[in-house]
């Protein structure tokens, strides 16, 4: 029988079929190192629009120039940007049959932030049964917030879709050349997120209800742009408090928030990433840029809970731009073992009669660093401006250190600047009081580091506070001998 | 290299004091080069027109130029530096028991293995700079268990343009000494003088130092940087009144190496006009069971620029250390600046630190009503203004210098 090209064609159909799974991940892998060729590539694969190409190569022209920085308080082994893979399709996870399979200390920690079976199935990679409801609950909650107008995607789906607004908006307030990681981001940022509240809208749920049952392995370099127009509301949180161990080291994630005039958007953030073993070894570096811009009236305040990463270095910031805009920062921070964060904020008033409050609270134990950077500055035309920044810490042990670098620049004699902060231990007399009441020493403890972090969990999602109370007191067992 | 850093000072001629030791200033100079607004404790400091400027040697001390009667007069002993030399004519000392007076360039060189101990825990080009151009030094000795009750008056006057002076001044105090002394930095008929002066000190055990100090230097630039040294159960004050200057920039740097120590950090500065006043301050804790103090007090008028910078370190194993830093600044003008930067770096557990800052304007409220009880508004101001420094003020231990001071500053 002759070999037709029928034939051929049928034989490469099945072949195609047989071998297509593995060729995909190999071809969705790009070889290790940075160079333009890459970029071209991460950008074709997502099939990315001419100009999206264009401001990722500018961008990486841009940090080739640059010098990767080294002024914060943190010590680590700097990253071989040669020796990380920037594109890889989503990895397949392994997937497990029970929850018997899983890391038992995993599983500990997750009973006790009073996770539920199923949620914790999924966050696990334990097969789910997709009868579950999480995703008919997505849907509908995807309904909902389309017959409002709301926009809330993922960034490729956004470039694909809405390439207006996002064109007008990426990089007006992180610019591709504003740092090191904010131009690598810039250069090969693999998704993230893309939210879009339109005029006057309130939208009516937290977007990380969704955002927790939705996300998935959205890489390294992630990229949010919010926007809210005018008179509009969001609260957004990201991420959750439940451990993620991830593989990737290096985290360089850029986060743009815009408000509008007299918009108002409330960004929450639970950062619980692999903090490395005892001994210090491993654990994720998580070194974000986050902004946000106010315009007239408008209003935008951070809250982040810290306990994860080997090293963080972040400073969500705000430019209060237009006049009467408000930016606010709330921030707990806690460091275990070897763990160092260098962080805090930017409150950068430009507009008139804008207001801004930071209150940062550290806490270090083991051998860990844990230091508040922030600035606040005050232009010359930000007639009767106002800030008020208060910025404690509490030492556990002997071996951890907490430092305080706040920056607070003024320029014109109209605004009112209020700088506070304390470094001290838990009081003795404290925790003896509990204990003599029969409350055992962690207990005690968590107690009073709880009562210490109010002022900022207070400002949580109510359902995020009650989960993040508890990972504090995880997060601090046996920090204190 | 060596041109380019040392451009500004082509002019000068290297110190004869100390010879061996002025060559290695300036190896060490060369190596750090100046600092420019790149360097994070230098980053708010406008050192540019201080480098554009081309100094020369003050050469020999103009006698009798200056006439006493424009001395700050604190009827105790003087000693009187005129750029860089010192004025015998001017210059009265009484023979007190137990104290020693010495100039750098009169002692034998034994006293070079006495001083720069505590400075060089640091590294600093200014300070590389003044030993490498040194001028003159004083030595003070207090010896053990002499407490010196008169005020020690250091007056260091410029009365000469375009000159550069690097002057230097030795403490060491023996167990249980005491002594206050009273620095009065001054000009006259002088613009664009440099004056880059380094104090050192050694305060031994039980000892107690208090310096006063004022800053009047009109259109010149003035750098003082401080190394202090302290010893356990000793206490060391230092109050700082700067008025004006070009630039104005006093670096304090304190090793506190003994228990049970006192030490106090206070300041005012004034700054108007378009000059620029910078007070950093390091307090470094590497004991345990000590206290400090800091209060600086900025106002800020016309297009001046103030800065704080105050820092303190506790060392690990230093507990029960008690650290507290105040700043409060007032602007008064619509081109005024201040910057602030109160830091703490804490790696011992169990202390007690803070730390704040304030800045703002006259409380409008206070104004109005002492304007309802028919006081001027400028009289309003000034009581203000006085009520807001009157705290430190107060901690100045010559009535006569107080006054002196205080006429100055308000």
């Amino acid at each position: 029988m002759a070999y037709t090209e029928e034939d051929l064609k049928k034989e490469l159909s099945v072949k195609e079929y047989e071998f297509g799974f593995t060729t995909d991940i190999e071809s969705d892998k790009a070889p290790l190192g940075l160079n333009e060729d890459i970029i071209r590539l991460i950008s074709t694969k997502k099939n990315e629009p001419e100009w999206m190409l264009n401001y990722r190569l500018k961008a990486f022209k841009q940090w080739q120039k640059m010098i990767e920085p080294d002024w914060a308080h943190v010590k680590y082994e700097k990253p071989d940007f040669q020796a990380i893979s920037y594109y890889a399709a989503p990895k397949q996870k392994k997937e497990l049959n029970s929850l018997d399979e899983v890391d038992p200390e995993l599983r500990k920690t997750m009973d006790k932030l009073g996770i539920s079976i199923e949620e914790q199935k999924r966050l696990s990679g334990v097969a789910v049964d997709f009868v579950m409801d999480s995703v008919s609950v997505a849907t509908s909650f995807k309904e909902k917030l389309g017959e409002l107008g709301i926009i809330f995607c993922s960034f490729s789906e956004a470039v694909k879709e809405h390439p207006e607004l996002v064109k007008k908006y990426m990089g007006t307030v992180v610019p591709s050349s504003d740092n090191f990681y904010a131009a690598l981001n810039a250069a090969v940022f693999s998704d993230g997120s893309f939210c879009y509240i339109p005029k006057g809208v309130k939208c009516p749920m937290e977007l990380s209800t969704y955002f927790r049952i939705n996300e998935a392995g959205t890489g390294q370099f992630e990229r949010t742009l919010l926007i809210a127009d005018k008179g509009s509301y969001v609260s957004y949180l990201e991420g959750c408090t439940a451990p993620q161990r991830d593989e990737n080291q290096l985290h360089a994630a850029v986060v743009e928030l815009i408000a509008l005039d007299d918009a108002e958007i409330k960004y929450s953030t639970v950062q619980n990433w692999y903090p490395g073993d005892s001994d210090g070894k491993g654990g994720v570096f998580n070194f974000v840029t986050k902004r946000g811009l106010c315009n007239h009236g408008a209003k935008i305040s951070w809250t982040q809970v810290e306990t994860g990463s080997a090293v963080t270095w972040k400073y969500p910031s705000c430019i209060l731009k237009g006049d009467n805009s408000t930016g606010e920062f709330y921030s707990v921070a806690v460091t275990n073992n070897f763990q160092q964060a260098d962080t805090g904020t930017k409150m950068i008033h430009i507009g008139k009669n804008t207001k801004s409050t930071i209150i940062s609270k550290g806490i270090s134990a083991g051998n860990s660093h844990n230091s508040y950077r922030g600035l606040v500055r005050i232009g010359s035309g930000a007639k009767n401006s106002r800030n008020f920044s208060q910025c404690d810490s509490l030492l556990m042990t002997d071996k951890c250190g907490a430092h305080t670098y706040p920056y607070i620049e003024c320029e014109n004699p109209s605004s009112k600047i209020e700088h506070e902060a304390t470094t001290s231990k838990i009081g003795e007399d404290q925790l003896f009081y509990c204990q003599q009441r029969g409350i055992s020493e962690e207990k005690a403890i968590s107690l009073i580091v709880n009562g210490y972090a109010k002022d900022v969990l207070n400002k949580l999602p109510m359902e995020f506070a009650v989960e993040a109370q508890k990972l504090l007191e995880i997060s601090l067992e046996g920090s204190v001998g | 290299m060596e041109k380019e850093v040392l451009k500004s000072f082509k002019n000068l001629t290297p110190s004869s004091i100390f010879l061996s030791k002025s060559e290695n200033k300036l190896e060490s100079l060369i190596k750090i080069g100046f600092p420019n607004r790149n360097s994070e404790n230098w980053k708010y400091t406008k050192l540019s027109k201080l480098f554009k400027s081309n100094f020369n040697d003050p050469k020999s001390p103009s006698l009798k130029v200056y006439p006493k009667s424009k001395l700050p007069s604190t009827s105790t002993s003087t000693i009187v530096v005129e750029n860089g030399k010192i004025n015998t004519h001017l210059t009265c000392l009484d023979n007190i028991d137990g104290l020693e007076v010495a100039l750098f360039s009169e002692s034998g060189i034994e006293l070079a293995s006495k001083i720069d101990h505590t400075v060089s825990n640091y590294e600093d080009a200014f300070t590389y700079l003044n030993g490498y151009l040194l001028n003159e030094g004083i030595n003070i000795k207090v010896k053990k268990h002499i407490k010196i009750s008169q005020p020690l008056h250091i007056v260091n006057v410029v009365t000469k343009s375009c000159v550069a002076v690097n002057s230097r001044l030795n403490i060491e105090l023996e167990e249980c000494a005491e002594l206050t002394v009273l620095q009065s930095f001054i000009s006259e008929n002088s613009s664009s003088s440099f004056v880059n002066h380094v104090t050192e000190a050694h305060i031994s055990e039980n000892a107690n130092l208090h310096i006063d100090k004022l800053q009047d230097y009109q259109n010149n630039y003035n750098i003082v940087s401080e190394y202090i040294n302290q010893k356990s159960n000793s206490s060391f004050t230092i109050n700082t009144f700067s008025y004006s200057g070009l630039l104005i920039r006093n670096g304090l740097n304190i090793d506190v190496n003994g228990q049970n120590c006192h030490t106090e950090l206070n300041g005012v500065f004034t700054v108007s006009e378009n000059d620029y006043i910078d007070n950093h301050t390091l307090v470094n804790h590497l004991e345990p069971n000590c206290q400090s103090h800091e209060n600086y007090k900025g106002i800020i008028e016309d297009e001046g620029i103030g800065v704080f910078n105050g820092k303190v370190i506790v060392h690990k194993d230093a507990q029960k250390i008690q650290a507290y830093q105040n700043n409060n600044n007032i602007l008064l003008s619509d081109y005024s600046k201040v910057f602030a930067k109160p830091e703490l770096e804490i790696f011992a557990d169990d202390v007690k630190c803070s730390h704040g800052s304030t800045t703002g304007q006259l409380d409008e409220e206070a104004l109005f009503y002492l304007q309802s009880r028919g006081v001027g508004l400028g009289t309003a101001q000034k009581l203000l203004l006085e009520g807001f420094i009157a705290e430190i003020a107060d901690k100045i231990s010559c009535e006569k210098f107080k006054e002196y001071v205080l006429g100055k500053l308000i």
